[in-house]
């Protein structure tokens, strides 16, 4: 098995030795502020699980092609607690898929890369969605069905695919995690979905910055009287 | 691959903005901007200089597409089934279902829509000319998304300019400002500290509701208004914006003609569900009434048809007011702001819920446009109160006029002011700075100087329309163009702007007060007290010794049928008060306020050669206007019990208007009747029967002719601003009714032509030796 002295972050998104690496991906993925540090999975070791399991040129996934065990192997090296031979009871809902600040970081690590399967299961979570809504408003057409089946089974793939989980099904709170994402995203770019967020939250979601999440414009501060001259 | 050669032309961005910077009547106002981001994620970057200039977003072909097809399937439903009307929701709900099916293929539309928000929000920023330049986000949506059906050039999309540039961006500022200056003199005007800068003061809330901005023709003005209208309703829920011109038929023409293409021409994708037609006459961002499941902006979009003061009283603004042409119409503007301001803030004026323009052309602000200029000299930035607010709540902002000229605009969008340089001719040929080799305020101070050369008097008269038209600093705004009167208009526009400017500074050469008598005895002394709000100006300070100075006579009651003791003033050829009485109703004594008519006053002090010993006139102190009242009191009675006060005081003769005979009646009753000055008839020395003068088109006549030829010596003397605005602003002798305070100081004049205060008092002076008559000694 691999040890963290042995993993190149060269290639990876974040170095996973560096400190301040629980700062840095929080800047870049905001979720991960929401998660709260506990004995034995302090926030750098999670923070380093997530990279190995989410970042794709992360060794594990070479090194580990199946699923469960990867997240196992990914545990260990990020130095989760083990007591006789067992992860405790946190580390093991981090593993489960049971954290939601951790799934949700782990969601938009893999979607920053813009991966096709990424959209695509976007495309046909929502043709699924709106097949399905023809069918209990009874307009369904004889191929409503055969649409949703097909949907239905792509999805998986394309879940496994996502998580790079190979033959397994991903059935965990991530799953959840990844499918209301997509609904999320689905949703809110009607002009009455942005101005509720923007009158909710006071801002536009970070992904609507073209300039990239460290750029902010705040008039009341950025735009001063400085005098006559 | 990135052009380094390119990227060494850059320059940096500009760190602020200035306002009011071109105008010498105003201080100018610098505010700082937005930190640009990284350089290579502003659109241009990487381009030439040359190449980089605002373009405008373009619209993903598929989100096109998809807009189209909408269209196309909502009329073949139409087809088939008549009821099935094309609505705006209709159109709205099934463009967003057909997005949302296919938005994962969608990823570069996503994101294109992604950005339009944040740019519509937080401003865009774009390489211009080589350097990164900043546009508010309602500057953005202008340029990208206000379509003008009858402009042929750019598409029939507005034209960057970098005057717009400031505009928007000093409203936008005007929206977040909440800081006052913290070190303010008596009148609020803000004072520096020794190194220059101001000490400022956060207030935790918005301190503005908009700006006032005199515009010229075709400066687009009006067309952002109507932009920022959408954007004013469109930003929050249950937001309201309206319009409100100079008529309801202006006003309706904007909407119709200019604010519904607009607004119908935008993107499905940034427009909210609206419950109507393509063209409603209100747009109503409501779901449709049987829709249970969406959720809508619940803002509205209108125009006020009337221009009066209070038809929307009771209603909330918390959108975006377009006051336009206010210089023209013939409501009171000052007094309807007031009603419309209160309906923006909550809290008695403490949170601002709203925001407004008020724009109006400058050659269109004519005689009724006085109420446009006084919210204006009430807007200065720098003169604030005690809330931090200015007195009107607004943000006075002034270009010159050729600051964004019209065929004055270079490539960039700048504006050509000086001589322009062979890159901007290069870069637009065409445009009428190129061809005509010179820069806008070359242009148009040239063309002053051709009138001015001309002199004569009609080469004058459109010296004085031209720099109305396209004025060069706020001193000119006030300038008078009408002519046919035969006034000099130099010496009153100048004494204006001179006293307009003592006026801000709180040095106005005259004192507001009232008349009172002592002891509220009718009879009593009268005695001056200012007061802020008071009826009278006054410009003369008299010696309290010298004031009701007065002697009691024998004078012919008409009403007892005999000689009575009246009073007289002491000296009867000081001062001459004309006396322009109200209409009023004989039954009831209450003054006519169904037309706009004041009962005025004015006191003319006569030319004494005690005092003026010279020959020239125009250094003479005497012959000018010392007191100045337009004023609409509770009742008749009270305007001449004010008139009465006014020449005991001061010791003048009243010389009022002959056919209106109730202040006549009134001296007369109160034994005042020495006070009233007649004609004299020259050739037979004959005292007329009734005093003062009768109205007619003659006399009228006469009287213009005698402020005529005191505007020549005296005018610009004169302390009194109101007769000033008014003898500037009247157009024909027609309009007097309108022109109170002229009416009576055209009495005055009148009155000061009769010998009659002359004739009386060398009569009391007159001393008979009786000494050597023989039959009195015996």
């Amino acid at each position: 098995m691999l040890t963290l002295k042995e993993i190149d972050s060269q290639n990876l998104l974040f170095d996973i030795h560096d400190k301040s690496l629980p700062e840095l991906m929080e800047e870049k993925f905001c979720s991960f502020s929401d998660y709260v540090e506990q004995k034995g999975v302090e926030k750098i070791k999670v923070a380093r699980f997530i990279c190995l399991i989410s970042d794709k040129n992360s060794p594990l996934r070479f090194s580990e092609p199946d699923w469960y065990k990867r997240k196992y192997t990914a545990a260990i090296i990020a130095g989760f607690s083990i007591k006789k031979g067992t992860f405790s009871s946190e580390a093991e809902s981090i593993i489960v898929g049971e954290n939601k600040a951790v799934n949700e970081t782990m969601v938009s690590y893999i979607a920053s890369y813009g991966m096709p399967s990424y959209m695509l299961l976007m495309s046909y979570t929502a043709l699924m969605a709106f097949e399905a809504q023809k069918i209990f408003n009874g307009k369904g057409t004889k191929d409503s069905s055969k649409i949703v089946d097909n949907a239905s089974n792509r999805i998986q793939e394309l879940t496994r695919d996502f998580f790079q989980s190979g033959d397994v099904d991903e059935y965990s709170k991530v799953c959840q995690t990844l499918y209301s994402r997509i609904e999320k995203e689905r949703e809110r770019l009607k002009p009455e979905e942005i101005i509720k967020i923007l009158e909710d939250t006071g801002d536009l979601p970070e992904d609507f910055n073209p300039h990239g999440t460290e750029y902010k414009i705040d008039l009341a501060k950025d735009m001063i009287f400085i005098g006559d001259k | 691959m990135v052009n380094q050669e390119n990227i060494s032309l850059y320059v940096p961005a500009d760190e602020s903005f200035l306002i009011n910077d071109l105008d010498p009547d105003r201080k100018t106002i610098r505010i700082s901007l937005p930190k640009p981001p990284p350089l290579e994620t502003i659109d241009g970057y990487g381009e030439h200089p040359d190449n980089q200039f605002f373009k405008r977003k373009k619209t993903p072909v598929r989100l096109v597409e998809i807009e189209k097809e909408v269209l196309r399937e909502l009329q073949n439903i139409k087809k088939d089934n008549r009821q099935e009307t094309i609505t705006g929701y209709k159109i709205i709900d099934k463009f967003w279902e057909k997005f949302d099916s296919m938005s994962a293929e969608y990823e570069e539309e996503r994101t294109f829509i992604k950005h339009i928000w944040w740019n519509r929000i937080y401003g865009y920023w774009f390489f211009n000319n080589g350097k990164p330049t900043y546009i508010t986000g309602r500057h953005f949506m202008f340029l990208n998304f206000f379509t003008m059906p009858d402009v042929k050039e750019n598409e029939g999309y507005p034209e960057y300019r970098d005057r717009h540039r400031r505009e928007y961006l000093f409203r936008d500022y005007l929206l977040v400002a909440h800081h006052t200056f913290a070190k303010r003199d008596e009148r609020g005007w803000a004072l520096p500290e020794e190194d220059g800068h101001y000490e400022m003061k956060d207030l935790g809330c918005p301190l503005f509701y908009g700006v006032i901005h005199p515009k010229s023709r075709r400066n687009g003005s009006t067309i952002m208004g109507l932009s920022n209208m959408i954007e004013g309703a469109e930003r929050g829920r249950g937001r309201y914006s309206t319009l409100i011109s100079k008529d309801g038929d202006s006003t309706e023409e904007h909407y119709t003609l200019r604010l519904l293409p607009a607004w119908g021409n935008r993107p499905s994708y940034i427009k909210p569900i609206w419950n109507g037609s393509s063209s409603p006459t209100q747009i109503k961002y409501f779901p449709p009434k049987n829709s249970y499941v969406t959720d809508g902006l619940m803002g509205v979009i209108d125009y006020t048809s009337s221009a009066g003061v209070v038809k929307k009283d009771g209603s909330k603004f918390n959108g975006f007011i377009e006051f336009d042409e206010e210089g023209k119409t013939e409501v009171d503007v000052l007094q309807r702001w007031n009603v419309y301001k209160n309906s923006m803030a909550l809290g008695d004026g403490t949170i601002i819920i709203g925001s407004c323009s008020h724009d109006s052309t400058v050659e269109d602000i004519n005689a009724s446009g006085k109420a446009f200029l006084d919210m204006l000299e009430t807007s200065d930035f720098y003169q604030r109160g005690e809330t931090g607010q200015t007195t009107s709540g607004l943000a006075a902002m002034v270009f010159p006029a050729y600051d964004g000229q019209e065929g004055f605009i270079d490539f960039f969008g700048m504006s050509v002011i000086g001589i322009p340089t062979e890159k901007q001719i290069k870069m637009r040929p065409d445009a009428s700075f190129a061809i005509l080799g010179k820069g806008a305020l070359q242009y148009q101070t040239e063309k002053r100087d051709d009138f001015i050369k001309k002199g004569t008097p009609a080469a004058m008269q459109s010296y004085r329309e031209y720099i109305k038209k396209y004025p060069h600093r706020s001193s000119e705004l006030t300038l008078g163009t009408s002519g046919d009167m035969g006034f000099d208009y130099e010496i009153i526009d100048k004494r204006i702007a001179e006293l307009r400017q003592l006026k801000s500074f709180g040095k106005l050469p005259v004192k507001i007060g009232n008349f009172y008598r002592r002891g509220n005895d009718p009879e009593g002394l009268v005695y001056w007290k200012t007061e802020e709000n008071g009826r009278f100006e006054i410009s003369i300070d008299i010696d309290p010794r010298m004031a009701n100075l007065k002697k009691r006579s024998m004078g012919w009651s008409v009403k007892v049928g005999k000689f009575i003791p009246q009073w007289e003033p002491v000296y009867k050829s000081r001062f001459t008060l004309g006396a322009d009485p109200v209409e009023y109703n004989n039954k009831r004594d209450n003054v006519d306020t169904s037309r706009q008519s004041d009962p005025a006053m004015t006191i003319n002090w006569e030319f004494d050669p005690n005092i003026d010993k010279g020959e020239n006139p125009w250094e003479y102190e005497t012959d000018s206007c010392v007191l100045f009242y337009r004023y609409r009191p509770k009742s008749v009675t009270d305007y001449c019990e004010d008139v009465l006060m006014a020449a005991e005081y001061i010791g003048a003769m009243i010389y009022p208007e002959s056919n209106k005979t109730r202040l006549i009646e009134y001296v007369i009753d109160r034994g005042r009747g020495g006070y009233l000055k007649y004609d004299v008839d020259i050739k037979t020395g004959k005292v007329k029967e009734q005093p003062g003068y009768w109205a007619a088109t003659s006399s009228k006549s006469d009287g213009f002719g005698l402020v005529k030829d005191w505007i020549v010596n005296h005018a610009h003397k004169c302390n009194h601003i109101r007769l000033l605005e008014e003898i500037r602003n009247i157009r024909s002798m027609d309009e007097l009714t309108k022109y109170d305070g002229l009416a009576s100081w055209i009495a005055a004049r009148m009155g000061s032509q009769s010998s009659y205060g002359k004739m009386v008092d060398n009569r009391s002076q007159q001393k008979v030796d009786l000494s050597k008559c023989s039959w009195l000694r015996t």
